[in-house]
């Protein structure tokens, strides 16, 4: 009981504190109004996506293009593990930076010096975490409440206290009762809740739910089945086949305080593929439109009923689902639109404000950044697929791209200033067979796809310039018309996420190990330091005693990034993946 | 052909293994893709267990995720062909797997996994 009371206290005192939140330090809670208008707060990065806009920017500018070339590593911190690499997003509170790396490992450091102030490793049921494959990666924490969260590979959801990092619950959040998941994504706080979501499209598991937990007891308030939750979905997955359907939301959606809707990008359908090809409305393992997988699901944050959605992959074929996190709030044309990039390479612009009532959203926009796609021809404005190319049982050559997608789920950054937003893509396909899989036994939770293949590199561009290898880019655009402003390409794909801040720059943290640092209106390359070892993970940036800092995590491993020994050869045949650091630059 | 350049070396035991298996077929299944010649054996020792069982849709169905070209290229899971691993350690590292390889043994029977075992170790140390 003294917990709470005390909890109260600080966030009392808190939201005195936020009057005048430039001056830092005083407050070492992070109450829920510090998180809703963290957007007006550059001095920190309080949650994955910084702050409720998801723009992945920073109006700080003591680091900028004209010093950016004196910037230096100040300190570096190697976490208790980097098994399979780095994959989480720093924060940042105050002076003192938290990360999470793998195995359900937390540090809190002086972010100053990186010196540590506490660290805690979960005990986690690794015969569990293995049934999935997601094991052992972790993709962030959330900080709020007087707490730090982070979710488990084992379906649990932590609460530790920000200060001590001693533990003050510790729930399992999801059982295997219909099909073993996990957590990877890192949680977000809405209100007085921890919203977070389950892991497991590949597994033949149900229901792929997305949890609202109350920050305070760790009891679930909500919960919100991506697939077979409700009739609409059940219809659309003939024989029964949501019992087995996969589903998720693994990565870290958006909160709209207007609408006070969550919105959140869902995964893919089990099996990957489908060997019935064309006839996948009535045959094959899943018929029908496989309702709400790959698609984006907008919920009322305090009820978790559906507000609105979209199918970004009606049926989707390819295993290119909507999990990715980055939901940019951006007006113009008169409009509260979110912009949302899907692993197939789109971009769709969602009229934030066609909600309520559980209907389809309506799409401003769509376009395609990725460069040599042909699992579709296109996509029309308003969002629906045009020349859909299905994959029914045999082999087909050379379709682009491969399972990994165009667009990972690492996040790009959006300059408010300019109206830029920068994307990465991945440029590379596959030769891939696909076959006709056994059916598991419903709500099973095993591994359920459909095919083998082998990843190569493009033949040629959408356009028909041949291309000799994999690559990836680097777009700046305008998200609203997907104007192209400039181009850069990237000999490996970029799998980490971007940074814009105020300095006029963007990081980007390369495969290979270089950091670099970008003229956000040019592109031209300012900076650059060689890290030692791939990104995979987040990058933020804030203030600690007055100074800038650029902070990065280092580590390499993943199902996507295992196509690069293959594709690229060296230096990725010898590159580790137990490795790992959390870099931070200075001036 | 699809996944037929069999440039690489075969290994001196392999090749004897290979020979045989390569007698028994029809020279128009000599220009065929290696993992079919060595499925077909597979598959042949394992009917009595199931009707037209076809070990590659398994290893499809469930390892495909992270063994590329069918156990033949590194992808996020090691390439498969040429391993040191024996037989019995490689049903070991079915059953149990290793992070991020889930274990098998609760969603696979005894035979499947024997199966699986069987097709690793008979294909051949070739690059794809
Ligand atoms: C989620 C990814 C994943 C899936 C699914 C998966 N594996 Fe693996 N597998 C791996 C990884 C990663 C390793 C390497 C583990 C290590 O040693 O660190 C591995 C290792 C192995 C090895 C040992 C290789 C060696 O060099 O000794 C064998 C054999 C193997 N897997 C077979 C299978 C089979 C058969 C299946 C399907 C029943 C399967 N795997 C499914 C990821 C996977």
């Amino acid at each position: 009981m003294t917990r709470w009371t005390s909890v109260a206290a600080v966030k009392a005192i808190s939201a005195v504190a936020f009057v005048g939140f430039a001056s830092q330090a005083i407050s070492a809670d992070v109450s829920w109004d510090r998180l809703l208008n963290a957007h007006k707060d550059d001095n920190n990065w309080m949650m994955y996506h910084k702050d409720f806009t998801g723009h992945h920017h920073s109006g700080l500018n003591q680091i900028n293009k004209g010093n950016v070339k004196n910037l230096k590593l100040a300190w570096q911190h190697t976490p208790a593990s980097s098994k399979r690499g780095i994959q989480s997003f720093p924060l940042a509170v105050d002076g003192v930076v938290y990360y999470t790396s793998s195995s359900g490992v937390i540090h809190a450091v002086d972010g100053t010096n990186g010196s540590l102030i506490w660290s805690h490793t979960a005990k986690i049921d690794v015969e569990r975490a293995e049934g999935t494959f997601y094991n052992p990666y972790n993709r962030g924490l959330a900080i709020g409440h007087g707490n730090v969260y982070m979710g488990t590979t084992d379906g649990r959801l932590i609460a530790l206290d920000a200060k001590s990092g001693k533990v003050v619950w510790d729930n399992e959040i999801m059982s295997v009762a219909k099909g073993n998941k996990g957590f990877t994504g890192a949680p977000m706080i809405v209100k007085d809740m921890v919203v977070l979501g389950a892991n497991g499209g590949e597994l033949s598991g149900c229901c792929g739910p997305i949890y609202a937990v109350d920050a305070k007891k760790g009891t679930v308030r909500w919960q919100f089945d991506t697939i077979g939750g409700d009739q609409r979905s059940r219809d659309s997955w003939g024989n029964d086949s949501w019992k087995i359907g996969g589903g998720g939301g693994w990565m870290t959606g958006h909160y709209d305080a207007k609408q006070n809707t969550l919105w959140w990008g869902t995964a893919n359908p089990a099996p990957d593929y489908d060997y019935i090809g064309e006839d996948w409305m009535n045959n094959g393992p899943r018929p029908g439109l496989n309702l709400y997988s790959s698609s984006v699901v907008v919920l009322d944050a305090d009820s978790g009923e559906l507000s609105a959605y979209f199918q970004e992959m009606p049926h989707d074929a390819w295993d290119f689902d909507s999990a990715v996190g980055e939901f940019l709030m951006v007006e113009g044309g008169g409009k509260r639109n979110m912009v949302h990039p899907n692993k197939g390479g789109i971009i769709f612009v969602y009229d934030a404000d066609s909600v309520g009532g559980g209907n389809e959203l309506a799409v401003n926009n769509a376009y395609m950044i990725g460069e040599t796609y042909n699992y579709i021809k296109g996509v029309t404005k308003d969002g629906r697929l045009v020349g859909r190319r299905e994959l029914p049982e045999g082999k087909h050559m050379d379709v682009c791209p491969a399972i990994d997608g165009s667009i990972s789920w690492n996040t790009g950054a959006y300059n408010p200033k300019s109206g830029t937003h920068f994307m990465v893509t991945q440029e590379f396909c596959f030769d891939i067979e696909v076959v006709n899989p056994e059916r598991p036994d419903d709500f099973s939770g095993q591994a359920y796809f459909g095919a083998s293949w082998t990843s190569k590199g493009p033949k040629q561009k959408v356009d028909g310039t041949p291309v000799d290898a994999a690559y990836g880019t680097l777009q700046a655009r305008e998200p609203l018309s997907g104007k192209l402003k400039w181009r850069v390409e990237y000999k490996y794909p970029v799998l980490a996420s971007l940074l814009s801040t105020g300095g006029g720059l963007v990081f980007v943290p390369g495969a290979d190990g270089m950091f670099d640092a970008r003229d956000a209106d040019t592109g031209k390359l300012l900076w650059q330091n060689n890290n030692g070892l791939g990104h995979h993970g987040g990058v933020i940036t804030y203030m600690a005693g007055g100074k800038q800092y650029v902070a990065v995590v280092t580590g390499w491993g993943s199902h996507v990034s295992g196509n690069f020994p293959g594709l690229f050869g060296h230096p990725f045949t010898s590159m580790p993946t137990d490795a790992g650091n959390l870099m931070v630059f200075s001036l | 052909m699809y996944w037929s350049r069999s440039r690489g070396k075969f290994s001196i035991g392999f090749f004897t293994a290979m020979f045989i298996t390569w007698l028994s077929l029809s020279i128009a299944r000599a220009e065929e893709d290696v993992t079919e010649i060595v499925a077909a054996e597979i598959n042949a020792k394992y009917q009595s267990h199931k009707e037209n069982f076809s070990v590659k849709r398994l290893f499809a169905s469930r390892c495909s995720w992270c063994h590329q070209g069918y156990g033949l290229k590194q992808a996020d899971g090691p390439r498969l062909a040429g391993i040191p691993k024996t037989k019995e350690q490689v049903v070991e590292q079915i059953m149990y797997g290793k992070t991020p390889m889930p274990g098998f043994r609760k969603q696979l029977k005894e035979w499947q996994i024997e199966a699986l075992a069987d097709y690793i170790k008979a294909l051949p140390d070739v690059e794809l």
